[in-house]
């Protein structure tokens, strides 16, 4: 960099500033000796160099010589001063023979003078590109001379020059270690920094380059603009990955600024030294300082035509550094960087940028955005390298996240952009299984069929064989699971399915009611597999095989045997405890009974049904004949878990306590309501809120309790603040009793609370009924049709709630039934007729039907649908002729549609039909099926 | 040995037409404020001429031709000055780069002050060379202040360097009326790094809601993120911080003033997620790259807490299956060999006595 180019650019920046001061130099003819003297004077403070080399030449021929001590001294600066101007001119031999001159002539001259001309001696060496000879000029001048630590630093950045002027980096950094220690100007601190840190880098010695890395930092570095440096510390970077010092690799990696930026920052620096140079040059100042400046310029006008040969390398780089974050597990650091370079890279490297930035996302939870990004990678890039891992990964994310309706929807989309799936055996079986986990049976199974088909000779077949046969099972169809079940066991037996088929396949001949054969594969299952985790749930099936097939006893065996087992689940544990006591009860061997549930209450495994297992207990009590000893156990059982409101089943207890001790004699049941006081009065004195709501609750059905004192007990019990400790039976007890007192607004809120705090349970249900009646009740009141509106709302939202979650019930045929009615108020005709018609088919929901197509009716008819109208009312009298006051109200409309066809005889037919009935014609339908009669014959 | 040049310039003043002159009238637009003299060359129409500036109003400036205060008064609109040039060789060059490589910011200041003080007020104006040390002037009084910050052990320290955020706060504010500059939205958000440090998050908050959002190779891009991670980590946002700091560190790491910063920030994030193995990393990181600096010292106090709760002491689980370079370090012995390494410079840095500020009457100017 600092070879013959740089000495021609020096001797060019000289001239430029000699020819720029010799515009406003004066111009003089013959002149006297002291004309002279103050011509050259004038001519070097102005930097008129060229025009000072004549006058000092003609003083030098006129008095150069002389013996005369005054005019020696005189001459001193004289023959200093053409060392000078030569060397600003560029004509650097002159300019050394001129100073050696003046050594040779003034060897005891001023010291200030002689030390500037060694250093500008040097300096002429260097400049003539004889850098050893300028090294030991430097040196001897150093040794010889005392300089300011400005000069030195000067001098030793000067020598450092001279070292890499000639390649010689490991000699150049004792100099500019020198010049470090030195220095005191920033840009030849930093250029000192970064010749260093190139050096260190070269020697790949990092401990000595971290040190220096803040200055490396700096806006101006000259880090910023070297292509030294940049080069230097790539090549590091590429070494240091090469011996697998990764994370040093990407430190200095890291350390290389953009090809573009040092670009930039070169230009833009290079006219801010210029700016400053001509400053310089304009306002005056330090000669060497605007020496170094000028070098400085040669310098970067170098490094620009150097920056422009070097392919850019910013894409690679960057590429390079978000890798190393990646393995480094920086992932928030490499998602970031591949999105970038995602943005700025060309099409392929875009494709991978997205995919690293993908895979980087995907080690970073939650999830979210490693999905948005899987997303823009399958939108952008359908046929991309990557798009086969990124779609098959995030089916795979969904799946682990258990986020099964997901896995179905982008892997379906997978296979609809990507037909040619390399994956799309995985990807089928993973929608095939998340089919079965949401219990789409049918889907799943016709995928894993569809899966096989199409890869007949993928590795998953057994496995899809296997949950092929396990979404037939679950879906019913045993006859269809079998055979797949009986293809594991013979053809996969190397199956990790192969004990789960075993057992499923007899769960499959249970399913078709082939008892013994289910029996005997359970009993081969369970000799076979011993430690099998479904060894409890086999020996419960086998408990009830034996008692579908009348082996009660035998059936009893089973159950407690398969209770043995710790993996039998909770819901199978209580299946075989109940079936138990349902058994021995009806063999009344009520000891056995009594001794199953203690054990099971000792055991009291999480989920066990205790109130259940104290309701069976008291009946064992009860029916051995000790009934004040059942009557006790219910209440001890009471006062031990009755202070949670949340347990349900102790208000069951309570019912069968209240039940009970009425059929025990006047005389247990007297000491019963006696016993329940004492126990009420203690849970009070210990403030056991919840329980003493519940035992006043019970008080209620005391038969010999006063009618004051009912009113009182109900009183104390309509009370907000009791709603905290209320069970749900005493939360419905008090909405029975806030209705029945017309406290709406106590009611509601009762009401409100059952449905937060026992959301799923029977006692909800009446709960959302009695808020929908409140809407229904208060939209008749009401004018303001957005307010009607709302309540309509608010009664179809609870109504539809009953309907879904208590589908089998009464109350949900009842709220479809008042949720009918609702949309013909809203003229909601389609919703009216849907509701309707879903009451129409549970065969345990007949006697709803009449009002059902009463109302499908009513839709068509407020509709002018009168014929097809007619047909429901028809109906109604001709199938449900028994529901009296339908058939009346049936009856009646149908007349009434054929008046509106003006079938008029038919009509009066109708009429008359109806009024044959002697109860219809005493109906208040029957009066006014008369009138109509008349004015039809009118 | 020094040679010097006298001034040549060659404009003359009547080749001054550039200049709308109305000689001791004073601004329509709004009343003149009187300030200290400050002697500069403005530019208008590629001419350039020496004056000294008297006072000022929001659109244009007073000033006297020459080096001298006293004269007939001639005001120009600011919008007509293509560039200022003020005199800065008064700044001891060479005893500030001392100071700033001594990391001794108030003596940085003190050098500054001086000369910068009283062109505060004509920072906005187009093209001056003034703007950057202002800046820089500020960003030392802001890490005086936390230098002074971290290690107050008592109200009074507290109060001190609660001041001088202040007065960091204040010289930063003016430097963000140079609009032209890039210099003057670094210095915006310098300001909200202040208001941090004076526990007014609100006010920075907002105040960071009406910033422009830089783009990628935007000097103020590593800074915007920076503040944006500062702001969200003080509200515990530390997802949100994650994301800002990553910004900032993986797209402005050539810069001195931002990058050691987010790193810590992140490092920080990754301690709230309890990812101790990458906050070890960083802390590592920052340790060994920036030595002998507050940066390495915070990060080594971080890693011997990682190493005395034996955070790490587990091997970590590779979090991908397949990884691509295998790597085969020892971070624990890697960690516990560095802080074994003593080292006296990694001390915690205190204030130096001359580093008292609450007197200093140069400081005190900004006010």
């Amino acid at each position: 960099m600092l070879k013959n180019g740089k000495r021609k650019r020096l001797i060019v920046v000289v001239i430029t500033l000699a020819t720029l001061w010799t515009g406003v130099s004066p111009s003089f003819g013959q002149a006297s000796v002291n004309e002279l003297f103050q011509a050259v004077n004038l001519s070097m403070s102005k930097g008129a160099f060229a025009d000072a080399i004549p006058d000092i030449n003609q003083l030098i021929e006129w008095l150069g010589e002389s013996k005369d001590a005054g005019v020696r001294l005189r001459m001193q600066g004289v023959f200093f001063n053409l060392g000078v101007a030569h060397f600003f001119l560029g004509e650097f031999d002159n300019s050394q023979k001129a100073f050696e001159d003046f050594k040779r002539r003034y060897p005891r001259g001023v010291r200030e003078n002689l030390a500037t001309a060694d250093l500008f001696i040097a300096d002429c060496l260097r400049f003539k590109g004889r850098f050893k000879e300028a090294i030991k000029a430097y040196e001897n001048a150093m040794r010889t001379h005392q300089y300011t630590s400005i000069l030195l630093a000067d001098m030793h950045s000067s020598i450092a020059r001279c070292y890499l002027a000639e390649g010689d980096w490991a000699s150049a950094m004792e100099p500019l270690q020198k010049v470090i220690g030195l220095s005191s100007d920033f840009i030849q601190y930093n250029w000192a920094a970064t010749l260093l840190v190139t050096s260190y880098l070269k020697n790949l010695d990092l401990d000595k380059v971290y040190p220096l890395v803040p200055l490396l930092l700096q806006r101006d570095s000259l880090a910023s603009r070297s292509v030294a440096f940049n080069m230097a510390a790539l090549e590091a970077g590429d070494e240091l990955f090469a011996t697998e010092r990764y994370r040093e690799a990407l430190w200095v990696h890291r350390m290389v600024y953009p090809h573009d930026l040092v670009a930039v920052r070169s230009e833009e620096y290079l006219e801010s030294l210029r700016h400053r140079a001509n400053r310089l040059m304009e306002t005056g100042g330090d000669a060497r300082t605007l020496m170094r400046l000028q070098e400085s310029i040669g310098e970067l006008e170098e490094e620009l035509k150097a920056i422009a040969q070097i392919d850019n390398y910013d894409i690679e780089l960057l590429f390079r550094v978000a890798r190393g974050y990646m393995e480094l597990s920086r992932f928030w650091e490499s998602r970031e960087m591949f999105l970038h370079l995602h943005r700025i890279g060309d099409a392929e490297m875009a494709d991978e940028a997205l995919f690293l930035a993908f895979r980087s996302s995907s080690a970073l939870l939650p999830w979210t955005r490693a999905y948005e990004i899987g997303n823009m990678y399958m939108d952008k890039f359908p046929s991309g390298h990557w798009f086969p891992m990124v779609s098959l990964a995030m089916g795979q994310m969904y799946a682990k996240e258990l986020n099964w309706p997901m896995v179905i929807e982008h892997l379906t989309r997978t296979l609809e952009i990507s037909p040619a799936h390399p994956s799309a055996a995985e990807c089928m079986f993973l929608i095939g299984y998340a089919a079965f986990m949401e219990e789409m049976f049918d889907r799943a199974a016709g995928t894993f069929k569809q899966m096989m088909a199409l890869f007949p000779q993928n590795e998953m077949i057994p496995d899809a064989t296997y949950w092929t046969a396990m979404a037939l099972l679950f879906d019913g169809k045993y006859d269809e699971a079998s055979p797949e079940f009986d293809k594991i066991l013979d053809q996969y037996s190397d199956s990790v399915y192969l004990e789960d088929a075993m057992f499923r396949r007899a769960v499959c001949d249970y399913g078709q009611a082939q008892f013994e054969d289910s029996d005997k594969r359970l009993a081969e299952f369970i000799a076979r597999y011993p430690d099998s985790q479904l060894i409890g749930e086999g020996t419960m099936m086998r408990g009830d095989i034996a008692g579908a097939l009348g082996n009660n006893m035998e059936a009893v065996e089973f159950y407690r045997q398969a209770m043995t087992h710790d993996h039998l689940n909770i819901e199978h544990y209580n299946h075989c405890a109940f079936q138990t006591a349902t058994i021995l009860r009806d063999a009344e061997e009520y000891g056995r009974l009594r001794a199953h549930f203690t054990q099971y209450m000792e055991r009291n495994r999480e989920g066990s049904n205790m109130p259940q297992a104290i309701y069976w207990i008291g009946l064992s009590l009860w029916n051995t004949g000790e009934h004040e000893g059942a009557l006790r156990f219910y209440q001890d059982a009471v006062e031990k878990y009755g202070q949670n409101p949340r347990e349900i089943g102790i208000d069951l207890i309570l019912d069968e306590w209240i039940a009970r001790s009425k059929r025990g004699g006047p005389e247990i049941e007297k000491k019963a309501w006696n016993n329940l006081k004492v126990h009420l009065r203690n849970a009070a004195g210990r403030g056991q809120h919840a329980l003493v709501l519940r035992l006043t609750r019970v008080l209620l059905y005391d038969p010999g309790l006063q009618q004051g004192e009912r009113f009182r007990i109900i009183s104390n019990l309509l009370n907000e603040e009791n709603l905290e400790h209320a069970s749900p039976a005493v939360s419905q007890a008090m909405l029975e009793f806030a209705i029945e007192r017309d406290q709406r607004d106590l009611a509601t809120q009762i009401a409100q609370h059952i449905i937060d705090n026992f959301t799923e349970t029977d006692y909800a249900l009446d709960a959302r009924m009695t808020l929908a009646n409140f809407a229904i009740e208060a939209a008749k009141q009401t004018e303001n049709m957005t307010e009607r509106d709302a309540l309509h709302d608010e009664a179809i939202r609870h109504m539809d709630v009953i309907r879904s979650i208590y589908a089998s019930t009464p109350e949900a045929a009842q709220a479809l039934i008042t949720l009918g009615w609702l949309y013909i108020d809203k003229r909601d005709f389609k919703a009216a007729d849907e509701a309707f018609t879903a009451v129409l088919g549970p065969p345990e929901w007949r006697p709803m039907r009449p009002e059902a197509l009463y109302g499908r009716g009513e839709a068509l008819f407020a509709q002018r649908q009168f014929l097809e109208a007619s047909a429901y009312y028809e109906r109604i009298y001709l199938l449900y002729s028994h529901y009296r006051n339908w058939t009346a109200k049936a009856y009646l409309r149908r007349a009434e549609c054929l008046q509106r066809l003006f079938e008029y005889d038919k009509a009066a037919e109708v009429l008359n039909e109806m009024l044959a009935e002697s109860d219809m014609a005493a109906m208040p339908e029957g009066k006014e099926a008369k009138k109509m009669l008349a004015s039809l014959k009118r | 040995m020094k040679i010097t040049w006298g001034t040549v310039l060659l404009i003359t003043v009547c080749a001054w037409p550039m200049l709308r002159v109305h000689a001791q009238s004073a601004p329509k637009r709004s009343s003149s404020k009187q300030l200290r003299p400050v002697t500069a060359y403005i530019s208008a129409n590629n001419q350039e001429r020496q004056v000294t500036f008297v006072a000022r109003t929001r659109d244009s400036i007073s000033f006297v031709f020459g080096e001298s205060p006293t004269g007939a008064r001639q005001n120009i609109a600011i919008a007509q000055i293509d560039n200022v040039f003020f005199n800065l060789s008064a700044i001891e060059q060479g005893e500030l780069y001392q100071a700033i490589r001594d990391q001794n910011w108030v003596r940085a200041v003190r050098f500054l002050s001086p000369v910068i003080a009283p062109l505060l007020p004509y920072l906005d104006l187009p093209d001056n060379n003034a703007v950057e040390l202002a800046l820089s002037m500020g960003d030392y009084m802001m890490r005086a202040a936390s230098l002074r910050l971290r290690n107050a052990r008592t109200v009074k320290d507290r109060e001190t360097a609660e001041e001088q955020f202040r007065r960091a706060y204040t010289v930063l504010r003016h430097v963000t009326r140079a609009e032209w500059s890039s210099a003057g939205q670094i210095a915006d958000l310098k300001s909200l790094q202040c208001l941090l440090a004076l526990n007014r998050p609100q006010t920075a908050r907002k105040l960071f809601e009406d910033s422009v959002e830089p783009m990628p190779g935007d000097r103020a891009y590593g800074l915007y993120w920076l503040i944006k991670a500062e702001l969200d980590v003080q509200k515990e946002d530390f997802r949100s911080a994650m994301d800002a700091a990553v910004k900032s560190l993986c797209f402005e790491n050539k810069n001195i003033d931002t990058f050691p910063d987010a790193l810590m920030i992140s490092a920080r994030c990754y301690e709230e997620f309890q990812e101790w193995y990458r906050a070890r990393d960083i802390y590592y990181e920052v340790a060994r790259i920036f030595p002998k600096t507050d940066w390495s010292r915070a990060a080594r106090t971080r890693l011997q807490f990682i190493l005395d709760k034996e955070l790490t002491k587990e091997e970590e689980k590779s979090a991908v299956e397949t990884v691509f370079f295998g790597l085969k370090e020892d971070m624990n012995k890697m960690v516990a060999d560095l802080l074994k390494e003593t080292d006296k410079d990694e001390k915690v840095k205190q204030p130096e006595a001359d580093e008292e500020p609450a007197e200093d009457a140069d400081l005190k100017v900004f006010e």
